[in-house]
Order: structure tokens, then C-alpha cells, then sequence
């Protein structure tokens, strides 16, 4: 995936499973000592792991 | 010895500039409601000092506390609060710094900050009215905190503004910043096996958060500095839990002390930053509050996020100082700096004196390491008004050609908080223009350049527009942009 003029995505998009609302995330999530810290989405407050994220847009593969 | 806090530069400001307050009686929620005003008076490029007399909290009931903000967004204000030129404060608050005075401390008793004191169970940080500011952020934002920790080798403490997050009664989110002295102090404690003490001061003098916010080295105190700027010593109180080892600001409002759990992330954002940006969600620590003491009449300090609150007098004239401090050493001719709102940080406005080719570059090349936000420098001539910024966009638009006077420097370090960024963030291109004019063609003669547009010097020292026209009535007329 590649963003004009950043290149690599910078933030990664998710999506609440719970309200289905979309907000970003550091990369930092992705590094190995963060893999397991739950997302707190910032609307609905609902905690959830990156992977429950219905939609996903950026993420590392 | 003459105290200055919060509630002294409030009266001076009452007494001196009543104009410049705007009292809000209306009930306001914390909610962005506050922020919101504040923004729409930002936009009009207007700053009060905004008092909200009736916050209304989360759960709708009325704070017991005031809230104080747009506390240091007037550039004028700001100056005039520390005692400096607000056209000079590059030079004179350097002075001010290199005056240091170091603290005392005093017994509890004698603290205003003590008046309250409120332990374990009972802390409640959720009765004081912490905003929340921008659209996506997850919760109330202390963005107002001198978070203080100490160096576990040395003892040496350290205060910086840095982000807190409201999650519950008595647990917070924390985002230190990578290589932040605090990050190094926590990387320390963490390295040790051992929880991070932490302490975190709100509502102060402009004068003690603008000290706070000092570039220093380190480990080094900020307090002996926030004493060279108020111009007398700061009173400082151990804390409740730390003791002598970790003390705060006795004329503070209110104070928050706690620990930072070893190895503990929780996610932490977005949260809509000074550059005018909401940062992403990030892992990052948290803080497991110990204790509360405030005055039992404290002020709320908040922060117009993202506005010029939060750049003039707790970004940007530190930055000023600085960068003049470093730079003149290499280039004298260097004569002003100017950090200006627009750019959020990561401009700089450098003015020189052009007595001789180059010199323009060489001010770009010592000026960006000077602090990890700048990002592009512009460098203008002496008869370029460094804080009109029309005037420093003229200087580029007919003394630069970007092929020969832009400087470029790629993969540089710079502050993760610029969404323009390439993946991960924290390194990027910085640079700079050189627009200013050749040098003269010889002492005494003019510059080999074209001549710039003026009234001859004899007629335009007659022409007084009070002749012809009120202050009142020029005033009115219609500007043009």
C-alpha cells in the first residue's frame, strides 16, 4: 500500500467492533512488546485487540 | 520575599489590564465547550484571559473549582508577565535564564499547595474540571502539568509539560516523549526494576511554566531557572509520598503524585496536538495516583490545545531564547529570532545583519539542531519586520531563487508529531531559505541589489497620519490581504 506523498502509511486505520467508528493508531502497536495492548476506542470506549478490528487500513503484513 | 503565583499574576493583570480578561459567568462544560470559545477567539486572532467561573463537569454538576485558560496566548501578555520586550524576548529571556536562582524549600505547613491533602481512596481527580479539547481525544486531558521526576543516579529532578490522561478517579494515561529527559528518567527507574516516582504541579505564575519549560541540559533542575525568570526563589514542598526527594511548587494549585508502573502500556489518543494535528493512538504508560493536595480554593489551569495557548509562552519563546543563544555564538550578525504561531513550532524567523556572502546558510545549518521541532528556517534582513509575517513572505518571494538559496538536509532527527512524515516518524527533511540580499558592495556603499520602494526619507518623516485621519476612524477602515 502506497499513500502519495508519505509513502508507507504512517498511522493505521481501525475500526471499533463495537460502534464501527474509525480512528488511527501508532505503528508502535505492531512492534512485538506492544502486540498485546488493547486498543481503547475513543468514542464508545470499548477496549479491543487490533485484530478484532472489523476493517483494517495500513496495518503491517 | 515576594511570592508570585497563579493568583498574584491574576490580580496584577486584574489591576493593569482589565481589558484583557474575559470573565465568563455562563456555565460552560468542560467538554470542549471551553476550548471551543477559546478557538473561535483564536480564530479572530483575539486572546483574552479567559476565567470560566461555572465549568460544568462530566456528570453535569457544577465544579467546585474555576478554570483559568488562554493563560499564556498573548504574545504581549505573555512578555510583559515575565518582565520582557515582547520583540526581544530571544535576547532578554536568555538573560533572565542565565540569572539563576535556586530554590527553598518550606515546611508543609506554610504551603498553600497543602491545604488539602487527600490520600489513596479518597482521590478523586475527576472533581476538578480537566477539559476535554478536540474531536477523537477519549477523555478529559490535563495539558497544563509540569510532570516531575528525578534522575535515580543522580537525584537531579526535572519538570516538562507533557500529557495526561483522566481514565478514572486515580489512574491516568502519560505520553512521555521518546528522549524526553523524563523518558530517560523513566528508562532509568524501569532499568532499575524499580516504579517511576512521578509528581505533576498545575496552575503557576506565567513565569514558573514558562521556566518549566526551559531548554536545559541534562540532568539539570528547572527550578533554578524558573527562579532566574520570576526573579525570586522558588518555594518548593516535598510531596506527600516521595518526601525531600521529589518536591513541587508549594504555590502551586493542585498537585498529583503517583507512580509509573514498570513495563505497564495501556493505549493512550489520539489527542489533537500543538501542531494543530490529532496524534494517533499510542501505547504508553500509565500513572497509579498515590495522593492530591490543592488549595482548598484551587484554580484550574487548562490549555487552549492546539491554539496559541499552547505555543507562545511554553513553546515558543524557549525555543527563541535557544536558538539565539546558539546561533549568535556562531554568527554574530545574527540579530533576532522569532518563533511564530503559524508555523507551530516548526518555523523559525531568524534575522541577520548581511555583512558578508554565505552567511545566510551558515544561520540555516546552526540553527536546525537547535531543537528537534524546527523544521524550515527563514532567513531575512535587518530592514525585514521579523513579526510581520507579510513582510518575511515578500523577502521570499523577491530575494530568494530556491535553486541557489534553498538548503535541504534528508533523513534528519526531527519530533514524531508532523503528520507528513513518512513511516515510522521521527526522522524526516529539514531545511531552510536564505532570503536575504547580497551583502553591500563595499562598507559604506549600497547593496548590489535593486532598491526597495519608498517615500523619499525627508517627506516621509513629515507625513503624520494623525493629521488627517483619528485612531478611532483608522481604526475602522477596511484591511486587505
Amino acid at each position: 500500500m502506497i499513500i502519495e506523498k508519505i509513502g508507507a502509511p504512517k498511522d493505521v486505520w481501525v475500526t471499533c467492533p463495537n460502534c464501527k467508528q474509525l480512528y488511527y493508531i501508532s505503528r508502535e502497536f505492531y512492534e512485538p512488546q506492544f502486540d498485546k495492548v488493547p486498543l481503547h476506542c475513543p468514542f464508545c470506549h470499548h477496549e479491543f485487540l487490533k485484530e478484532e478490528s472489523p476493517k483494517t487500513w495500513g496495518a503491517v503484513t | 520575599m515576594e511570592i508570585k503565583n497563579l493568583r498574584t499574576y491574576l490580580q496584577d493583570i486584574e489591576k493593569k489590564h482589565p481589558e484583557a480578561i474575559l470573565r465568563i459567568k455562563e456555565p460552560l462544560r468542560v467538554s470542549y465547550e471551553i476550548t471551543a470559545v477559546q478557538r473561535k477567539l483564536d480564530q479572530k486572532r483575539k486572546y483574552p484571559l479567559m476565567i470560566i467561573e461555572k465549568p460544568i463537569l462530566d456528570n453535569g454538576e457544577e465544579s467546585a473549582f474555576p478554570v483559568v485558560t488562554n493563560l499564556t496566548a498573548s504574545r504581549d501578555l505573555c512578555a510583559k508577565a515575565i518582565g520582557i520586550n515582547p520583540q526581544r524576548v530571544a535576547m532578554e529571556y536568555n538573560n533572565k535564564i542565565k540569572q539563576r536562582i535556586d530554590p527553598v524549600k518550606i515546611e508543609k505547613e506554610a504551603a498553600p499547595v497543602k491545604e488539602v491533602i487527600e490520600r489513596e481512596g479518597d482521590v478523586n481527580l475527576l472533581q476538578f474540571p480537566i477539559l476535554t479539547h478536540n474531536y477523537m481525544d477519549p477523555g478529559p486531558y490535563i495539558a497544563t502539568g509540569f510532570v516531575s521526576t528525578y534522575d535515580p543516579d543522580t537525584g537531579v529532578d526535572n519538570c516538562s509539560l507533557q500529557r495526561i490522561w483522566v481514565k478514572s478517579k486515580n489512574r491516568t494515561g502519560y505520553w512521555p516523549a521518546t528522549g524526553s529527559h523524563n523518558w530517560n528518567n523513566m528508562q532509568k527507574w524501569w532499568a532499575r526494576g524499580e516504579d517511576m516516582p512521578i509528581a505533576i504541579w498545575i496552575g503557576h505564575h506565567p513565569a514558573a511554566l514558562t521556566g518549566g519549560q526551559a531548554r536545559l541540559a541534562y540532568p539539570e533542575s528547572h527550578y533554578p531557572a524558573i527562579g532566574g525568570i520570576m526573579g525570586a526563589p522558588v518555594r518548593l514542598v516535598p510531596t506527600e509520598t516521595f518526601g525531600d526527594k521529589l518536591m513541587v511548587p508549594a504555590d502551586a494549585e493542585i498537585v498529583i503524585e503517583g507512580y509509573v508502573p514498570k513495563d505497564i502500556y495501556e493505549a493512550e489518543g489520539p489527542f489533537g496536538e500543538y501542531p494543530g494535528y490529532i496524534g494517533p493512538q499510542r501505547p504508553s504508560p500509565i500513572i497509579e495516583v498515590t495522593c492530591v493536595t490543592y488549595r482548598a480554593d484551587a484554580i484550574y489551569h487548562g490549555l487552549g490545545v492546539g491554539l496559541a495557548d499552547h505555543l507562545v509562552l511554553l513553546g515558543n519563546f524557549p525555543m527563541e531564547a535557544r536558538i539565539y543563544n546558539i546561533v549568535k555564538s556562531v554568527i554574530p550578525e545574527v540579530m533576532n529570532v522569532f518563533v511564530p504561531i503559524s508555523g507551530r513550532r516548526n518555523h523559525c524567523y531568524i534575522q541577520v545583519r548581511k555583512t558578508r556572502p554565505g552567511i545566510g546558510k551558515d544561520v540555516i545549518m546552526a540553527a536546525l539542531p537547535c531543537d528537534s521541532r524546527l523544521k524550515h528556517i527563514f532567513v531575512v534582513d535587518e530592514d525585514i519586520d521579523l513579526f510581520n509575517e507579510t513582510e518575511i513572505l515578500w523577502s521570499i518571494a523577491y530575494r530568494s531563487q530556491w535553486d541557489r538559496d534553498l538548503v535541504v538536509v534528508k533523513d534528519a532527527a526531527v519530533f514524531p508529531l508532523d503528520p507528513s512524515l513518512p513511516a515510522p516518524g521521527n526522522v524526516g527533511t529539514v531545511g531552510g531559505i536564505d532570503a536575504t540580499m547580497p551583502p553591500p558592495i563595499e562598507p559604506g556603499l549600497p547593496r548590489y541589489f535593486q532598491m526597495v520602494n519608498k517615500t523619499p526619507d525627508e517627506l516621509a518623516a513629515k507625513i503624520d497620519l494623525s493629521q488627517f485621519v483619528s485612531k478611532q476612524k483608522l481604526d475602522s477602515f477596511p484591511t486587505s490581504y
